[in-house]
């Protein structure tokens, strides 16, 4: 039986056969670069030729994303809506459809609010254990569901950080940790936790907007165990804490 | 009048008929009555054509049903006319959005 053409499959051959096409915008990911609502310029464009900056076309999950390119790495496409707080998962010259021309770059990032008070490191570590934690860091402890934390949990996360500036660790960050500045007052480092929706049976990934920054301590998309992401953290903000 | 397809509409035949706009961005899928009317528009066939054919795949009995088909087959050309989904053969084509 012949396989039902998808809006992806009618997209595809209409840039195979007329160089172009229009999408509809749909979504606030692409905010404030892109409106929900209007319609948006697809040009096909050899892959090679895509670089850090362009907004692209891509397949993902069946359905079509329009996101800005964060990283080339390794052949593959490394996205990242302007309105939201993680990079995408990784794409290749399969996914690729074209590139939308003409837009403006993408909007500078909106610094943490500024917080008041001594340099604390808190990190809250989601599953962890037995791992070294520099003698003047205050650590917690949150139990974990699977691949995420019960509600209880993350209210307790969520109300603990409340005071001073909140970074996530993920492998989906913006951030490389290496490129942490110093901590400024409360800092509160989630370690160990993954960030996304709901999960079946009533356990939740941690909500991207609960922290105000999203780090990563790999390359995009690369998964780091609890252990090497401590050390690695410890690595950059030991010495400025020192220096403080 | 007969119709032509323009090339900016992509669209494919299979279970059903799913129509893209390549200048629009906009996606349509043709029901079992909207899928056979488009199948023969594309064939170049007229309305009264593609009505007389319809009446008889449908089974019209009398000179109201058929009269009724052709009414609905050109109510639903006019409408992919508006859309920018057919052109009118030897008419000027709509300008580009």
């Amino acid at each position: 039986m012949r396989r039902r053409a998808d809006p992806v499959d009618l997209l595809r051959r209409a840039l195979e056969m007329c160089g172009e096409a229009r999408l509809a915008v749909t979504g606030d990911s692409m905010l404030p670069t892109l409106l929900p609502g209007g319609t948006v310029r697809v040009v096909r464009v050899p892959y090679e030729q895509v670089r850090e900056g362009d907004v692209v076309a891509v397949t993902m999950d069946g359905a079509v994303l329009v996101h800005r390119v964060a990283h080339r790495q390794a052949g593959r496409l490394v996205t990242r809506g302007d309105n939201m707080p993680l990079l995408d998962p990784a794409t290749d010259a399969q996914a690729f459809l074209g590139v939308v021309p003409g837009l403006p770059p993408a909007p500078p990032s909106v610094p943490p609010p500024a917080v008041v008070g001594p340099v604390q490191v808190h990190l809250w570590l989601i599953g962890g254990g037995g791992i070294d934690v520099p003698p003047n860091w205050v650590v917690r402890w949150v139990s974990h569901r699977g691949a995420g934390v019960d509600a209880a949990a993350l209210l307790a996360v969520a109300t603990g950080i409340r005071a001073g500036t909140s970074i996530g660790i993920s492998p989906y960050g913006v951030t490389a940790i290496d490129d942490l500045g110093p901590p400024i007052g409360p800092t509160h480092l989630v370690v160990g936790g993954a960030f996304g929706g709901s999960l079946p049976g009533g356990n939740q990934l941690l909500p991207p907007a609960l922290v105000h920054r999203h780090v990563r301590p790999g390359l995009p998309g690369e998964a780091v165990g609890v252990r090497d992401t401590v050390a690695a953290l410890a690595r950059v903000l030991a010495p400025m804490e020192a220096a403080l | 009048m007969s119709y032509i397809i323009p090339d900016a509409v992509i669209w494919t035949d299979d279970d059903e008929i799913r129509l893209y706009d390549s200048t629009r961005g906009e996606f349509e899928t043709l029901n079992a009555t909207a899928a056979a009317i488009w199948r023969l528009a594309g064939e170049g066939r007229t309305a009264t054509d593609i009505a007389t054919e319809l009446s008889t795949t449908f089974g019209a009995q009398d000179q109201a049903q058929r009269h009724g088909v052709e009414r609905d087959v050109e109510e639903f050309l006019h409408h992919l006319v508006d859309r920018g989904l057919l052109l009118v053969r030897g008419a000027a084509s709509a300008p580009a959005s």
